[in-house]
This record gives structure tokens, sequence and C-alpha cells, in this order.
């Protein structure tokens, strides 16, 4: 608020300081001081005053909000208001005050009040009138600022202001002529009114208007035309020339410079109408492009996709009817995907393929199609499925970048020859956004998809992950180690440890087929009802039996778990364990010193739902002795595959725990894993492998055997060897 | 990879699907298929042959199981045939011998339809 009042102060002051000058200057001429002769001087005074004058109107005018305004049609208004008030206020001062200049000399001269007062009312209002005007032609030059515009607007001023002194101390009219004296003042007037010329041809706004407009304006030109050239002598010639000739000289100028640019306005009225049709129509195809690529470029719905661009069509070629075929490429069959002006009855012969000549013939020849006299061309009866009356067609087909073919595009007239080939190429330009906004739609909806899995997948480890025992347990005289080496993909690895409080142990291993969220789901069910079950000290056999019952439940068909269950009794040195379907157990027993591979039967969880599972599954029971080491482990394992597509297998890993059976579990899954990878290659696993050793302490505890050499070549004749139940 | 293909041939009113290459979660859904349009057929006596199969990895084992109760359901089944060692270890480790019918030929499982008629 402080701000406007402040500006508002600055505007009244400038005004206080307008109205005494315009006052001082009166008395100037009221008084005559001019013929006083000897004091010269007193002249100048006036002439700067009155200049100074001016300048203030300047700065006052241009503190009003309209005469900012950068609305073309605002200051055309403008400049029509100003003009006309000239006339009605000069023409009545006239009638009131009936002026008489004496005119045998220049500057011409007055001798009676009303005369004199007159000339000072009219030279105000010129001022003003005239300031008005060129702030008003500016807004219209700076419509499209052009690099010299400012420096041309400073040349003219300076100009002007040297042509005003020069004709102010030599008082020679501005005739432009150019004898004597007047060479002066006449040439600078020249030049300025040169670039008086250069600015009036800053008339760019003309060719954004629309047609209609540019022939009104032409129409309403030639009135103004009148009315400025008549203006200068009408209004100000004698009276202002009388006042002040700095004045005169500014106003002259000025009113050049409105001539100027209301005939090169004109002038460029006229020679635009002719290109006014083809420049409008250059305009709404850049616009409709823009809108186009714009409402497109965030639409994944092809079908609301399609209907924008019908719209468009209408709207730009302005064709009766427009429709879009889109390539189904599961049906291998072109579909209706919108329709602008056709009936439903016709959206639905067009999609039985009523056009299936065009359809192929375009196809084929991935060219557009354009038909401009259908009836002369296919006979009366070509559209006689279509209610619609169609003359003229083109279709042009929508292919993307990599060449690929996305449907056609249908543009129709009930006229005959209704596209020329603008149009065609419009109608090309259009296909090519239709082509580029599907080809975008099909990626994000790739990558949104790929996005899914891949959050999926991340779910599903994080999930596999946490399901896994924080700890590996270390029961009494026992050692156990546990190892999970996970593959980029989920592969469905999972290992759990039930601790007694009497140091008895539940030992689970898993695999549960299929990938992402459901293994993830299927492995936090198992989880739950093997923990579960395992709190009744049920035997491996029976928690086994019962998961098979409450999963199998759940699963889907094609998906299952293999699951081995062992529990290891610490005080008996007993172990009891059932496999479902899971890899077998390497065993190494200390008494013979080979590897047995216990392979219990069982079927995996999740094949059957009871009976045949229940029959089937066995459980074995085994002393451990001092020394022993068992390997439990997943298929990722065993299937690891080298370059030649071998398998890792049960021989290699016998081979190793052999050669490692006398070294701390850590040790030995540590031997085992680098083993495998310098079988198969680090990154080379595409499933998760997961290992778990566990061994009885040796009598004497854990220490390095010392006649590991010697017991290799027996050990070996054992590798192949399997356990008979 | 080798790549994984199915080859089909109707021998009589039972269809013998050729198994070759790798099956594995990737190739899963094209042996689907191939099962699908057998039963799309009402052709429900299907003897898979896996004489040139590689490899079989469990997603492929469960394509079988997806696709059992519906075939057995009309009457019909799957037999396996002409598996090499390392195909049948997997068969033989989740239990399939207990609940699918596992031949030495092709031949064999084709007579065991014609037997059970």
């Amino acid at each position: 608020m402080k701000r406007i009042n402040f500006k508002q102060l600055k505007q009244h002051l400038v005004l206080i300081g307008i109205l005494p000058i315009t006052l001082i200057t009166f008395l100037f001429d009221y008084l005559h001081v001019r013929d006083l002769g000897y004091f010269n001087s007193l002249e100048y005074l006036h002439e700067g005053l009155v200049s100074f004058n001016v300048i203030l109107i300047y700065f006052y005018l241009r503190s009003f909000r309209i005469f900012s305004e950068r609305r073309v049609k605002k200051n055309l208004f403008y400049i029509v208001v100003n003009l006309v008030t000239v006339y009605l206020i000069v023409f009545l001062l006239k009638l009131l005050l009936n002026p008489v200049f004496i005119i045998t000399d220049f500057p011409p001269d007055a001798n009676n009040f009303n005369t004199i007062l007159y000339a000072n009312l009219i030279a105000l209002l010129g001022s003003f009138s005239m300031v008005a005007f060129i702030l008003s032609i500016r807004n219209l030059i700076l419509f499209k600022y052009k690099k010299r515009t400012r420096l041309y607007f400073i040349i003219t001023i300076v100009l002007i202001s040297l042509t005003a002194l020069i004709t102010v101390i030599l008082k020679i009219p501005l005739d432009l002529s150019f004898n004597g004296k007047s060479a002066y003042n006449n040439s600078f007037f020249s030049l300025a009114l040169i670039f008086i010329f250069l600015l009036s041809t800053r008339n760019s706004w003309i060719t954004y208007l629309t047609r209609k407009e540019k022939y009104y304006y032409l129409f309403a030109s030639f009135f103004m035309i009148w009315g400025v050239s008549y203006l200068f002598d009408y209004a100000y010639d004698l009276p202002v020339a009388y006042h002040s000739l700095a004045l005169g000289v500014f106003i002259n100028a000025s009113w050049f410079f409105l001539l100027f640019y209301t005939l090169l306005a004109m002038l460029n009225f006229l020679l635009q109408l002719p290109t006014a049709r083809v420049f409008e129509r250059k305009m709404r195809e850049v616009a409709s492009l823009q809108n186009l690529s714009r409402a497109i470029s965030g639409e994944l719905d092809r079908n609301k996709l399609s209907r924008l661009i019908t719209d468009l069509i209408l709207e730009v070629t302005a064709s009766n009817y427009a429709w879009i075929e889109l390539f189904d490429p599961n049906k291998k069959a072109l579909f209706v995907a919108a329709t602008k002006n056709l009936s439903a009855r016709d959206m639905q012969k067009l999609n039985h393929g009523i056009l299936g000549e065009f359809n192929q013939k375009i196809t084929r020849e991935k060219r557009p199609l354009v038909i401009n006299d259908l009836h002369k061309e296919f006979g009366q009866n070509y559209f006689f499925g279509l209610k619609a009356a169609v003359s003229s067609l083109v279709g042009i087909p929508i292919i993307g970048v990599n060449h690929q073919f996305f449907g056609i595009l249908y543009a129709a007239k009930s006229e005959t020859f209704g596209f020329d080939p603008d149009d065609v190429n419009l109608l090309e330009a259009f296909a090519n956004q239709v082509a580029i906004a599907l080809e975008n739609a099909e990626l994000l909806q790739k990558s949104f998809e790929r996005e899914r899995l891949e959050r999926e997948l991340q779910i599903a480890r994080e999930v596999q992950l946490r399901l896994l025992p924080q700890h590996t347990p270390q029961p009494p005289s026992y050692a156990l180690e546990s190892i999970m080496i996970t593959a980029y993909e989920v592969g469905g690895d999972y290992y759990d440890f039930i601790e007694r409080e009497n140091g008895n142990l539940e030992l689970v291993i898993g695999d549960v087929s299929g990938k992402g969220t459901s293994a993830a789901f299927y492995m936090a069910e198992t989880k739950g009802v093997i923990q579960s079950m395992a709190q009744h000290y049920l035997s491996p056999s029976e928690i086994l039996s019962y998961a098979n019952r409450v999963l199998g439940d759940s699963m889907e068909k094609k998906s299952f778990i293999t699951l081995l269950v062992a529990h290891l009794n610490t005080q008996t040195h007993q172990m009891r364990f059932a496999r479902a379907g899971h890899c077998p157990v390497l065993h190494y027993n200390t008494l013979n010193r080979k590897v047995h591979l216990l392979q219990p039967p069982g079927i995996a969880v999740g094949l059957d739902r009871g009976k045949i599972f229940d029959r089937l599954l066995e459980e074995y029971h085994l002393k451990i002795h001092p020394g022993d080491v068992f390997l439990f482990y997943t298929d990722g394992l065993t299937e690891a595959m080298n370059k030649k597509r071998e398998e890792y297998g049960e021989e290699r890993l016998s081979k190793i725990l052999l050669k490692y059976h006398t070294e701390t579990p850590e040790i030995i899954s540590k031997r085992i894993i680098e083993d495998v990878f310098a079988f198969a290659g680090k990154g080379n696993l595409h499933d998760d492998l997961t290992l778990i050793v566990l061994k009885r302490h040796e009598k004497s505890e854990p220490s390095k055997n010392k006649s590991l050499e010697n017991k290799q070549s027996d050990k070996t004749e054992a590798l192949n060897e399997r356990i008979s139940s | 990879m080798s790549v994984f293909q199915v080859k089909r041939e109707d021998k009589g009113d039972v269809t013998v699907l050729y198994l070759s290459g790798f099956l594995d979660a990737h190739t899963v859904p094209q042996f689907e298929n191939a099962l699908q349009q057998v039963l799309d057929e009402k052709r429900y006596k299907i003897v898979v042959n896996f004489r040139d199969l590689e490899y079989i990895s469990s997603a492929g084992l469960g394509v079988f199981m997806g696709f059992i109760e519906e075939v057995r359901s009309n009457d019909g089944d799957i037999k396996l045939s002409n598996m090499s060692q390392r195909v049948y270890k997997v068969f033989d480790l989740l239990g399939f011998p207990a609940l699918f019918e596992i031949f030495e030929t092709e031949e064999e499982a084709i007579d065991k339809f014609k037997s059970t008629d």
C-alpha cells in the first residue's frame, strides 16, 4: 500500500510541475515577451520550459497503467480514442474561441486573447496527445522486441532535439526544403524521419492477427489514414508554431511517426491478406501439434490418446469424420480405437473390416493413401455400408521409429477433393506424433512392469533373508556352521534351527519351488508350521506329514517344497531325520572312515495331499560318533554347473568332505564353497546355495588329524557308496 | 544354453511330446503352452519323451503337477519315458516315481495306455 501511495504522490508532483509551467508559458505569450526584442534569452527560456513540459508530460503519462499495456487491440483502441478526442476538442475550441493567426511571417503571430488562449490550449493538448500516441505505438513495436529498437528511439530523439534547437535559433519552418539556412534543420529532420520510418516498419503484431481481424483492421486503417493525415493541418500547424517552435518540431515529428506507422500498418494489412488464410492455418497446425505433443506426452491410455487425436484432426483439417484403427498384435488385426462423428453402427462396420481393402493397401505399402473422389474411383456403392457421407478420404499409417506398425489414422470429408498435399503432410505429422506416443506408452508400461517385478523380487529376497535364523546355535559337544549364497534371482532356499532347553536341536532345510513373492510366502508359512509343530516334540516324520497337510491345501498345484527335518539329541548322540523330496544328507562316518549318502524315501511337500506322502515317508535313526560330520545342502550346491554344463554333484562334495573332515565345520564349509566356485565360476550360480555342516567334537577336543595323508587312499573307494536302508 | 524345444506327434489316441534342451523357469511357459494345446483338443493320453532333454529344474517338474489333475480327471494320464540318468535323478529325489509312471521306452508307455483301455 505504501508503495502505491508513493507512486501516486510522484504522479501528482509531476502534474503540479506541468501546470505552473503551462501557466508561465501562457503568460509569456500573453505579455508578448518575445516582442520585447532586447530580451531574446527570455524566448529561449520559454522554449526550454515548453520542451521541459513535454518531458514532464511523458513521465506523467508513462506512469499510467494503460500506457504499459502490451495487448495489441487495447493499444489500437487507445490510438483511435486519442485521435477522436483530439478532433473533438479542437473542433469545440475553434468554435468557442474563433482564433485568428497572422501568417505573414514565420513563426505565425496572434494578437487577441482568444487566439493566444487557443494556441496555448492546443499546445497543451498536442503535448499530451502526441506523447500518448508515441507510448501506444511504442507498445505495439515492442510486441516483438528487435535488436536495435531502443537505439533507433534514442537516435530519433537526439535528431529531433537537434532539429528543434536549430529551428528555434534560426526560426525556419520545417518544410523539408533545403534552400539556404533551411538546409540545417531540415536535414536533421529528414534524418529523424528516416529513423521514424524504420521504427514504423516494426509492426509484426499484424502477422499474428486472424484473417478476419486483418480484413477488419485494413478497413479501419483507411479511416485512420484520413484522420491522421488531416490532423496536423487541422489542429496543430499554426497554433503550436506560434506558441513554441520546439514543441512544433516535436509535434510535427510525432505526427509523422503516427502517419508512417498507420500507413505502413495499412500496407502490411494489405500485403498479408492473400497469405492470411495460409498463415492462419500454419498457426493452427503449429498450435495443434504443440497441443498434441503436450497432451500425449503424459497419456498412457491408447484409447484416450486416440480420441484426443481424432478431435484434433477435425479441428485442424476441417474434416467431417476421423477415426483411428490400431493394430492388436495378439489378434493380428486392426480395431477401431476412436471415431469422430461416426455412428456406433458405422464404427462396428469399420471393425468388421468394411475398409479392409484400404487397410491392406496402407499396411502393405506403408504410405499415405489419398482418395479424392470415392464415388468416381470405387463406384457409388463403395460406402453403401456406412451412414456417413464420405466422398474423399485419407489414410495414414502410424509407424514407429523402428518401423513398427501401430495402426492407421483416417480422415474423411463429405466433399470431393477435400485434402490437399498440405493436409496430408499435416496428417503424417500427426501420425508420427501418435507413433511416438504409442511407443512411449509401451516403453513406460514395460519399465513399470520390470520395476514392479524387481521390487517384488527385492521384497521376496528381504522376506527370505529375514526368515533365516539370526545366529547359528552351538549345541554342547557339537559344532555347527551354516552358509547361504544367494543367486541373482530369488531361489527359495530356506533353513532354520530350533533350539531346545536341554541342548537338543531341530534342524530344518528346504527349497521352495517358484520365485518371487509366492516363494517368500510359502517359505514364511513353512517356517510357521514347522516352528509350531516342533513345540509339540513331534518326530521329524510327524512334523513333515503335518506340514504337508497344512501347506498342501494352500499351495498352487504346480508348486512344491522340498524339506528335510533332523532332530539331534545331544545327550544320547542320536539323530533322527526324514526327507520330503529334499537333497540327501552326506555323512562322514568315523567308524569306517567313509562318506555315506543318506537318502530316506519321501516325496516333496505339495505333490500329494496325504496318503501317498505319508506312506512313502521314512525316518532314519543314526548313532553319531565323535568326529562324525554331516552335510545338509540344497540342490543349488550339487547342481551348480560349469561351462561344459556338468553338475558339481555329490561325488565332488564327498571328496572334499573326506579330505577335510578333520577340520572344524567352519573350515569344511569354506573349502566346499571354494571348490564349488572353482568348479562353476563365482558369478555363474543360477540358484541359491545353502550348506549346513554339523560335526560332533572328537574325543580329544577338535585338533588337526596327524595322519591325514595315509588315510586318503582307503577312503576314496567309499566315494560312490550309497547306504542301504 | 541349448534351446528348449517341444515336438509333438500323435500316435493313435496317444500324444507324444518330445522334449529337448533345458527345461527351466525360462522355458517352462513353452512347455505349458504345448501341453495346454493338447488338452484343448481333449486329448488326455500323453507320453512325454525325455530322450533329448539335458536338464530339468524344479519349475519344470511343477508343470507336470499343474496338469496331472485335469488329465486324470478325464481318464487320461501323463506317462514319462526315455529319461537320462541325470534327469531321472531329479525326478527321483523329489519322489515323482511314486506319482508318475516312468518307462524306459516310449513304446512301453504307449503299450501301457493300450493295455489299460
